[in-house]
């Protein structure tokens, strides 16, 4: 009978030598994440999140992994206990509470600023007069105000201006800014209300009508939240800074945003 | 339960009532005749209606609302779009149990009744339809049970307004991730008490015709 048989092979044997395969990864692992970076980002930024990281992993080496999602569901995720470097979110409630919750409340930067825009789909742009088309139109994307910042601020933007009661019920609420500019490029509404970063994204299958402006208590901001795990907090505030660079800036400003270069 | 959640199982169950109307004719005769065939036409569309069931829902979806744009059907965005969108994802279940069902049927019975003279509706009447009962109750519950708990297709085809195409699982989503936290248990508690009610009504219709214990028994010792 062979004794080279996977089956021969003693139990003792293979756990000794799992062990030995595992004891050097716990060792090596504060190494390898020095050289690593996680990022969850707004989904409306992460285009531009990941421009940017590949700027910083050619300057410093350390590679920038980036998740994109809604807000709201990656500040679930990370208080939930996800590995999360940097947080960038579209909206200050999230990083407020994730602050709270957090022990370690990290490093906040205020990063970029958005605009909503009236849109509309390139070939339903016949007509550009918002007025006209408010008066004839039929459904209007927002994104969902309950979960989705774009959405939030929409309602804010409308409710200001007496728009939101008499347009009530023809908007339809998309499930993230994104799907909601997609809606729009599509043409399966007359008419939306998105990020103008959404509408830059979607080039010129996006016409944009008129800006809608915020209440003046109001901005739309991003901010970066660094907390940096298991001992990575130096470079989570590197990457942080960068972001809010001054040589970031142009990044921000090519995807539609307003860059808080902070120097 | 606040007036929203209330709104999403009200809304849950029209979207899986009416799916279930809708898809019920075509998953029935999609199920009788894909176990009776085996050309290439019949694999090509067993290919084609079982794809739900591996494609990602939010393909499904996706897939759909270009199917209605493209032939101008504007159902997006309301909670017939919503039924559509969640029957399709749910329909290879409901299929698949019929064919199963039709399948088991032991063919002798129809050279039996062809001898006795039946006619092929006739055939199909007296000892298909009895006898793929089990596969279209059975069936017919897990496509319920499955287009409750779609999201991502509903989400695609229909967007997410509450009152209108926010059903159950898109609730929750949005509340789990709310900018202002709110409870997600009253619409948890109702999606575990639907569930466990459909188990519960499943069973009651599946039960078939009584077999004594001792004559289950008897089977296995002459096994």
């Amino acid at each position: 009978m062979p004794t080279s048989t996977p089956a021969a092979i003693p139990t003792p044997f293979i756990l000794f030598t799992l062990v030995l395969a595992i004891v050097p990864g716990c060792q090596n692992r504060e190494q390898a994440v020095q050289r690593e970076l996680t990022v969850f980002t707004a989904a409306s930024t992460v285009d531009v999140v990941e421009v940017i990281g590949r700027d910083f992993t050619a300057q410093t080496g350390i590679v920038v992994r980036v998740a994109g999602g809604p807000s709201g569901v990656l500040a679930h995720q990370i208080s939930s206990g996800a590995r999360c470097d940097v947080f960038v979110s579209a909206h200050p409630r999230y990083t407020e509470r994730l602050q709270q919750e957090k022990s370690n409340s990290g490093t906040l930067i205020s990063l970029a600023s958005n605009e909503l825009v009236w849109v509309t789909a390139a070939d339903r742009a016949t007509d550009t007069s918002l007025e006209n088309r408010l008066g004839i139109a039929g459904r209007i994307a927002v994104a969902n105000p309950d979960h989705a910042p774009a959405g939030r601020y929409a309602r804010d933007a409308l409710q200001a201006v007496n728009y939101w009661e008499p347009l009530k019920d023809r908007i339809v609420y998309g499930n993230d800014a994104r799907l909601t500019a997609q809606y729009v490029a599509d043409g399966l509404v007359d008419l939306g209300v998105i990020y103008r970063s959404d509408a830059t994204a979607f080039g010129d299958r996006i016409v944009i009508l008129e800006a809608l402006a915020m209440p003046s208590d109001q901005t739309i901001r991003y901010q970066g939240l660094a907390f940096g795990c298991d001992g990575n907090d130096a470079i989570a505030e590197d990457f942080l800074a960068y972001l809010a660079s001054s040589s970031s800036a142009e990044q921000w400003r090519r995807a539609g945003f307003r860059p808080l270069a902070a120097h | 339960m606040g007036f929203d959640d209330w709104s999403a199982v009200r809304l849950s169950l029209l979207v899986s009532g009416s799916a279930l109307l809708l898809y019920a004719l075509p998953s029935y005769w999609l199920g009788v005749w894909l176990a009776g065939t085996t050309g290439r036409v019949a694999k090509l569309v067993n290919i084609l209606v079982m794809a739900p069931l591996v494609l990602p829902p939010v393909v499904t979806g996706f897939l759909l609302l270009r199917l209605l744009v493209a032939f101008n059907l504007p159902l997006y965005f309301s909670w017939i779009g919503a039924a559509l969108a969640s029957g399709l994802v749910a329909m290879p279940l409901w299929i698949r149990s019929i064919r199963i069902a039709v399948e088991a049927i032991d063919p002798r019975l129809y050279v039996v009744a062809r001898s006795l003279g039946a006619t092929r509706w006739r055939q199909h009447r007296t000892i298909t339809m009895p006898l793929l009962r089990r596969g279209l109750i059975g069936g017919g519950v897990l496509f319920f049970g499955r287009t409750l708990g779609e999201f991502g297709a509903v989400m695609v085809v229909a967007g997410n307004t509450p009152g209108k195409t926010q059903t159950i699982p898109l609730a929750i989503f949005s509340k789990l991730n709310a900018i202002e936290p709110s409870s997600i248990w009253p619409l948890v508690g109702a999606s575990l008490i639907l569930s466990v009610v459909l188990i519960w009504l499943s069973e009651r219709l599946l039960r078939g015709p009584k077999r004594k214990k001792s004559q289950a028994s008897h089977y296995v010792a002459t096994e």
